[in-house]
């Protein structure tokens, strides 16, 4: 069966280049969101096996959507792969407390980025 | 000699007057057009950055107070905090001032941010107000609110920079929506001039702009044409007015919705004044008066950093704003008239001071009577109709020129508003202002001036509407 | 006549400038896409023709590809684009941009060398050190960074020493770029500078960011050495940066040193002297903590609260003690109140 992913990311470029290179690795169904409210509000609708989700992006955080998603019984069963540019030890340790599946910080390399994401959907 | 010979010949001799007022006041205006052509254009050729953000990444900044002061907008504060808070700077504080709101502006921001009461200590004696209690944010440590008693704009600010931290401060209006590179790219000026002590940015209209989260994201026209007409006089007045007198060392005005101050200086000439309407301009102009004649001080306009306003689409509050202005730039002038024809201030004392005393504090009255004059002397037949359509059209068609110029400088600078239909329409507006909309300027700022000759007398009142909104 | 000329001007340099507008874009998302395709189907070949086509007028839209891609990306793909920009005639560019007349130009060269990384043109950028432009020297000092060059350093050092510099904060982040080998040569440059310290009385950003970087790592080896920096020195930022680093690196030696600055006039090394007493878990001096809950800076207050807290501290009967009776306005009380409130909260999102 294929797995579905969400990619929330306000960078379109970046968005971009990591549904390409799912699509490449054979994860086709990627679908992109560039702010938190409407990824949120595309839940009600849809949930996909996997979320990437950037902390930095515009209107509610990063942090916050982990939170939401994570605080709902529906929605705790996604999985969700934190993309982020903070390096701190402290907002790791935070975002993985919060249910977290795994971080990835950026600069990331993408192929990395796409076998981890396969590990964890396996 | 009888009396009519006598009327004629005054009115003769008041024709000639308005006449060479016309000329002066178009003259200077030519030339300040052409010393902003070159210093925009020089200005745009060094800053040509497509993202400030790359520049200042790993650079260098000052961090910087961003005061708000906030009387009554508990409708507001809360989405323009949430834009400011979104500003790219690497360190920065906001700094809400609750001017005694008697709305709950203090109580919503508080629920909003979740601030909790700490006492703040003051770090400079400026007069204010008493402050009733100085609030911290939990969820944004950079957010400060200070609640005290009302006291008007100025002395919301004086309360401000008390308790600011950092070197520079920005004044803000609690309705203005900064660009989020703004500050960057004042931070940037006051770096590259280390004696720089004051600098405005431009405003431009918010009207009919989309605002999404605080953040101004399509930029259009809006549909009211007194609005629009006030796009083309705001590009007019910053593109050419402001940087022309900027690269003659001589800008009296930063206006109050947008400027960057360097704390120490403000502090050591006494900060706001809270007894005059225009209290944004006296400042400007008494730290020239302070620290002009030591000659090492720069205020500066730069045309980038920008910050969006709301304009009045009423011709009623429309009225009320540039009667407060005019007010206040004549005050400001008068508070500060020693540097008039004084040589030890340089181009302010010797150039900016009389052309504002004479045109921009006197110009409305000799022009209104102008009109006046002029029409009774062709109907009394005292100038030839030659000589006064030649003089009509001389003065529309240089108008035209001047306000067609500032269309000219935004296309080849900033071009902000980037359709073609955009330009054509400013360039319409920028026509037809001079059939109407500027007599009607010329009508509020003369009534303004005459207010402020009978109003000086109950001063108490008038400093108590500067706060007020005009909206 | 005049007017009809202006508006005949301004309406071809807005359909001009909307059409250069247009090629940019669609440079941009040609780069993107080749660059994709390189990514993807591991064929250089349709991002080197772009590369090679590309002149300096459209710089700008190549400027923002590698501040959007090389920014963000590591590892093989990262090594694959660079390669490319490297072998093509863009990289010689950049190089020959260091030193053009357009300051924008010079700093986007600077910048774009930084990202790229290759050792090949720290010349270039050694070079820029000495430019008249603050920005263009900070911008080097950056882009040296990056590129990982350590024997640039002692170059970099002696050339921020010579900035009036406004704050450390982000001259620590420079430094940082070189990443973590920077610790030895920074320690012996900081041997070399501590003759001068006590003898001039300005303060001394840099030596400041110094020491903070080498807190950052805690680098141990240079515990002594800042030690004995701390107890000569009469300056405040660089008592504040030995004061923090020693209590990152857990250096017990220094406790006495770092106890004696909670009582000192500048209030932001009683802010670090807190923290530092907090790292060190200075349990004794829970009573002076006590004290500085009402100290006159806010930020002291909030962070002798804070440590007394993780100390564990018992804030409620103290609240209710007969020091605070009756002190419900009091700085203490407020404070104590500020951070129990906070950490509620923390601990119910949390939950």
């Amino acid at each position: 069966m294929s797995k579905k992913v969400f990619v929330c990311e306000d960078e379109s470029a970046i968005a971009k280049l990591i549904k390409l290179r799912l699509g490449a690795d054979g994860i086709k169904d990627v679908t992109i969101f560039d702010n938190g409210e409407k990824l949120l509000a595309h839940f009600n609708t849809e949930l996909p096996d996997l979320l990437l989700l950037d902390v930095m992006i515009p209107g509610v955080d990063g942090i916050t959507v982990l939170k939401t998603i994570k605080g709902d019984e529906r929605t705790r069963g996604v999985k969700v792969v934190m993309l982020t540019a903070l390096s701190k030890e402290a907002d790791i340790v935070k975002c993985l407390d919060m249910g977290a599946d795994d971080y990835i910080t950026k600069p990331f390399s993408p192929a990395e980025l796409a076998s981890r994401v396969k590990k964890i959907l396996r | 000699m009888d009396k009519t010979q006598i009327l004629i010949s005054i009115l003769y001799f008041y024709n000639y007057l308005v006449v060479f007022y016309f000329i002066g006041i178009n003259l200077i205006y030519i030339l300040l057009n052409f010393l902003s052509f070159f210093e925009i254009r020089k200005y745009a050729r060094e800053n040509k950055v497509m993202n400030a953000g790359i520049i200042f990444r790993s650079n260098f900044y000052m961090p910087v107070s961003i005061l708000v002061p906030a009387y009554n907008e508990s409708r507001n504060i809360v989405d323009s905090v949430k834009s400011m808070l979104q500003l790219h700077y690497p360190e920065f504080e906001i700094i809400v001032i609750n001017d005694g709101s008697k709305d709950n502006t203090a109580d919503v921001l508080k629920a909003a941010y979740k601030m909790t009461e700490v006492s703040l200590e003051p770090s400079s004696g400026l007069a204010s107000k008493i402050v009733h209690g100085t609030y911290i944010s939990r969820t944004h440590r950079n957010l400060i609110l200070i609640d005290k008693q009302n006291g008007g704009k100025a002395d919301a600010l004086n309360a401000g920079v008390n308790y600011s931290h950092y070197p520079l401060f920005c004044a803000l209006d609690a309705d203005s929506v900064l660009d989020n590179e703004s500050i960057l790219k004042m931070s940037r000026t006051f770096i590259e001039n280390p004696d720089l002590i004051a600098a405005g940015g431009i405003i431009r209209v918010i009207n009919g702009c989309r605002i999404e989260a605080g953040e101004v994201v399509s930029i259009d026209l809006p549909s009211s044409s007194l609005a629009c007409f006030q796009i083309v006089e705001y590009l007019r007045g910053f593109l050419f007015g402001r940087t022309g007198w900027s690269a003659m060392d001589a800008m009296l005005i930063i206006s109050g919705a947008f400027g960057i101050f360097k704390k120490k200086e403000v502090v050591d000439v006494g900060g706001y004044r809270s007894d005059t309407v225009g209290e944004d301009m006296e400042l400007v102009i008494r730290l020239y008066n302070k620290y002009r004649p030591e000659n090492k001080m720069k205020i500066k306009f730069v045309p980038d950093p920008v910050c969006y306003t709301e304009v009045p689409e009423s011709l009623s509050v429309l009225s009320k704003q540039r009667n407060r202005w005019q007010r206040g730039l004549i005050d400001s002038l008068i508070l500060n008239f020693n540097m008039f024809m004084n040589p030890r201030y340089g181009t302010v004392g010797l150039v900016a001071m009389p052309f504002f005393v004479i045109f921009e504090m006197l110009g409305p009255i000799i022009e209104f009577t102008g009109y006046i004059v002029f029409a009774f002397s062709f109907f009394m037949g005292i100038i030839g109709y030659k000589f006064c359509l030649l003089f009509t059209m001389a003065s529309i068609t240089l108008g035209i020129i001047l306000s067609v110029s500032s269309i000219l400088l935004e296309e080849l600078t900033f071009r902000k508003y980037t359709k073609v239909s955009h330009t054509l329409w400013l360039f319409f507006y920028s026509i037809i202002e001079n059939f109407g909309y500027k007599q009607m300027n010329t009508y509020f700022r003369f009534r303004g001036t005459i207010d402020y000759l009978l109003g000086s007398k109950h001063w108490g009142e008038m400093t108590r509407m500067g706060f007020k909104k005009d909206k | 006549m005049l007017i009809t000329a202006l508006f005949c001007y301004i309406i071809a340099g807005k359909v001009l400038s909307g059409y250069r507008e247009a090629r940019k874009n669609k440079l941009y998302q040609n780069l993107e896409d080749a660059f994709l395709v390189m990514m993807v189907e591991n064929d250089p070949a349709p991002i080197k023709k772009i590369l090679d086509s590309i002149r300096s007028r459209d710089l700008e839209s190549f400027i923002e590809f590698v501040s959007v891609y090389l920014t963000n990306l590591k590892g093989d793909d990262f090594d694959k684009i660079v390669d490319v920009i490297y072998r093509s005639h863009l990289f010689k560019y950049l190089c020959d941009s260091t030193v053009s007349s357009d300051i924008d130009l010079k700093l986007y060269s600077i910048y774009c060398l930084g990202l790229i990384k290759k050792p090949a043109g720290i010349d270039n950028l050694l070079a820029a050190l000495d430019d008249p432009n603050i920005f263009v020297r900070m911008a080097a000092v950056a882009s040296i960074a990056q590129t990982g060059c350590l024997e640039a350093l002692e170059r970099v050092l002696e050339s921020l020493s010579k900035e009036k510099l406004v704050t450390s904060y982000k001259l620590s982040e420079m430094l940082w770029f070189f990443g973590e080998e920077i610790c030895p040569p920074l320690l012996a440059e900081l041997k070399k500078r501590d003759e001068k310290i006590i003898k001039i009385d300005e303060e001394d950003l840099l030596t400041a960011a110094v020491i903070d970087m080498l807190g950052h790592y805690k680098y141990f080896e240079a515990a002594e050495e800042i030690h004995s920096i701390l107890k000569e020195t009469r300056r405040n930022t660089i008592i504040k940066s030995c004061v923090d680093s020693l209590g990152k690196m857990v250096y017990s030696d220094a406790a006495d040193d770092i106890i004696r600055n909670l009582d000192s006039p500048d209030s932001e090394v009683r802010v670090s002297a807190v923290k530092a007493v907090l790292e060190l878990r200075a349990d004794d001096q829970t009573g002076k903590l006590k004290q500085m809950l009402n100290d006159l800076d806010w930020n002291v207050r909030y962070n002798a609260a804070l440590a007394l807290h993780e100390m564990n501290f018992d804030f409620p009967s103290y609240m209710f003690s007969p020091e605070l009776a009756g002190q419900e306005l009091s700085r203490a009380f407020r404070t104590i109140v500020h951070v129990l409130t906070e950490k509620s909260a923390a601990m119910q999102e949390n939950n």
